[in-house]
């Protein structure tokens, strides 16, 4: 669905020039939902806007529906949706009703379809009494959210979100979170997050791109990376024994401790563990998951 | 087409909801001007007193087309709006002739009441029946015009999505255009530098066009309306190719949104 290949973006010229985008290839098929990760200045929104055809790249192209985006500007307009960051999508002379009809207008809505989305859209992010009043009037993760109604209502193949959870509060990021899930699993679109949101990541993404410096260090599904040995870790606690304790020592394992009958510890490899306990030494074994995040911010960082 | 005129229209209905008193202040701004300038310029024997109210309504009208297309355009970099509508399933160009189509049509009511207005205070009624069907190609001549400076406005469009502050550059050149192009004093009498950019000036060729022929005099005629033509097309061209390649460059620098 999506092919980006060899994608470079360099800003500027000579000694001030800046490699936001280093010979990145991805290929994102239908139906997926991929999470782009990274530190400020990775590169994400540059590859988003290249792939909008919003910025041309120095270098590589961009395919969608096998189309070149660059050369056939219209497939683009066509199929991708997309909210920028920083909430400023909207007219802010405008109230969000007027934004929502004149951006309908623009990309050739069907009347019944708006309607019917508008309204579902405006009581599950509880603006519906705020569709009269003015953008600018709005609090800023109004706005936001605001922004994200206008791109959804759009039914795009391909919907784009830089940023979308950024400002709102606690149970609006639920909502967000529910409200892609679902939008995506109904229809058969596509959907790319950038965040810096750890739990979007993990709750609403199947994929990640990490970033670094430009450049793409890893493209995993999550669930992949939740396997990778290591980073599967258990935590355990079985009774003391000998073999236990020649193990313990000889693995040199870390973070464990002792009680007088008992020791408990983290382990990656549990086949071994288990092949040298009886069934009746295992107090506890516990599966870390949350280490995704650990998992994740350790790859997005240097 | 339909659609999208509707959607401009909704947009302008919206800034007007916002903005109106800047619409009324700037309009008896211009009213003071026009009375300043007629009063001032216009001949005792009143012979050129209708041409010289239709060629300021033309001056007024090409000045409004040509910062209108800068002004939408650096509005809705600096709203980051100008990136929305590049990515709606309408081509950015038909977003903008539609946009043009709405205030133009705005534009030239806004026009007429201001004709209207000065025409009676100037006490031109009389002259404008003696001219009776001339008016309508003297109306069309300045249509024509305004049109072309609409699309002459895409090339300083195209500079406003790197300089900001276009709106000081294109208010010199609305001087310039009033007092260099024949509307308040005959470019003949300015020095020759002035003399020269002014005859590429299409408003130069009109306003001899609309003179010349409210003085039923002829001869000049074809000369006139080959050069008003020919500065035209060359105004209509640096419009649309400046706006293409300043549009480029800015994909290319990331300046589609000012941040
Ligand atoms: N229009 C531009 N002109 C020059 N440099 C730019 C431009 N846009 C981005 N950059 C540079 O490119 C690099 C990548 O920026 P980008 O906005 O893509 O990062 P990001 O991953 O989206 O960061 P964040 O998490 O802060 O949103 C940065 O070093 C930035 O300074
Ligand atoms: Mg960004």
């Amino acid at each position: 669905m999506l092919e980006v290949n060899r994608i470079t973006k360099i800003f500027g010229k000579g000694d001030r020039s800046v490699v936001a985008n280093k010979d990145i290839s991805l290929s994102i098929p239908k139906g997926s939902i991929v999470g782009f990760l990274g530190a400020n200045g990775a590169g994400k929104t540059t590859l988003v806007k290249i792939i909008c055809n919003l910025i041309t790249p120095t270098g590589g192209n961009v395919i969608l529906h096998g189309k070149d985006v660059h050369k056939t500007p219209h497939i683009a307009h066509e199929k991708i949706g997309v909210m920028l960051e920083g909430a400023r999508n909207l007219y802010n002379f405008l109230s969000l009703d007027e934004n929502m009809q004149y951006f309908s207008l623009l990309n050739k809505l069907d009347t019944d379809n708006f309607l019917k989305n508008k309204k579902y859209l405006l009581d599950v992010f509880d603006l519906s009494d705020k569709s009269k009043t003015v953008v600018n009037e709005l609090s800023r993760g109004m706005q936001q959210k605001a922004a994200l109604i206008i791109a959804l209502l759009k039914e795009p193949d391909l919907l784009i979100l830089d940023e979308p959870t950024l400002g709102l509060d606690i149970t609006s990021q639920i909502t967000m979170k529910e409200v892609l899930k679902n939008s995506i699993s109904k229809k058969e679109n596509t959907l790319i997050i950038c965040t810096h949101d750890l739990s979007v990541v993990n709750e609403v993404c199947e994929k990640v791109c990490i970033f670094n410096k430009g450049e793409l260090k890893v493209y995993d599904s999550i669930n992949s990376l939740k396997n990778e040995s290591a980073y599967n870790n258990y935590s355990v606690v079985v009774k003391k024994s000998e073999k236990i304790m020649t193990y313990v020592s000889s693995q040199n394992i870390q973070n464990k401790e002792e009680g007088e009958s008992y020791i408990e510890m983290n382990i990656s490899n549990l086949e071994d563990l288990l092949s040298i306990t009886a069934p009746n030494e295992i107090i506890k074994i516990e599966k870390n998951i949350n280490n995704i995040e650990k998992l994740l911010t350790e790859l997005a960082g240097d | 087409m339909y659609k999208m005129v509707k959607a401009e229209c909704l947009m302008l209905y919206g800034e007007l909801k916002q903005y109106y008193m800047n619409y009324v202040f700037y309009n008896i701004g211009l009213l003071i001007i026009f009375m300043g300038i007629f009063y001032s310029f216009s001949d005792s024997d009143n012979g050129m007193a209708l041409g010289m109210l239709y060629a300021l309504v033309m001056w007024q009208l090409c000045m409004a087309a040509l910062s209108y297309l800068p002004n939408v355009i650096q509005d809705e970099a600096l709203m980051g709006t100008l990136e929305q509508i590049s990515m709606t399933r309408t081509s950015i160009f038909k977003v903008l002739i539609s946009k043009v189509i709405v205030s133009a049509i705005f534009d030239i009511v806004k026009a007429s009441v201001l004709f209207f207005i000065c025409l009676f205070l100037f006490n031109l009624q009389g002259l404008i029946l003696e001219a009776g069907s001339i008016n309508f190609l003297l109306i069309g001549i300045i249509i024509a015009t305004f049109v072309t400076f609409y699309a002459f406005g895409l090339f300083f469009a195209g500079v406003a999505l790197f300089y900001k502050r276009i709106h000081a550059i294109i208010q010199v050149i609305s001087y310039a255009l009033l007092f260099f192009t024949n509307i308040t004093v005959s470019v003949d009498y300015l020095p020759a530098v002035i003399r020269i950019i002014s005859n590429i000036v299409p408003i130069s060729w009109a306003v001899r066009y609309i003179n010349m022929i409210l003085e039923g005099y002829h001869g000049q005629l074809n000369e006139i309306v080959m050069w008003y033509l020919v500065s035209s097309i060359l105004f209509i061209m640096v419009g649309f190719i400046g706006f293409r390649v300043l549009l480029m460059r800015a994909k290319k620098l990331g300046k589609l949104a000012h941040y």
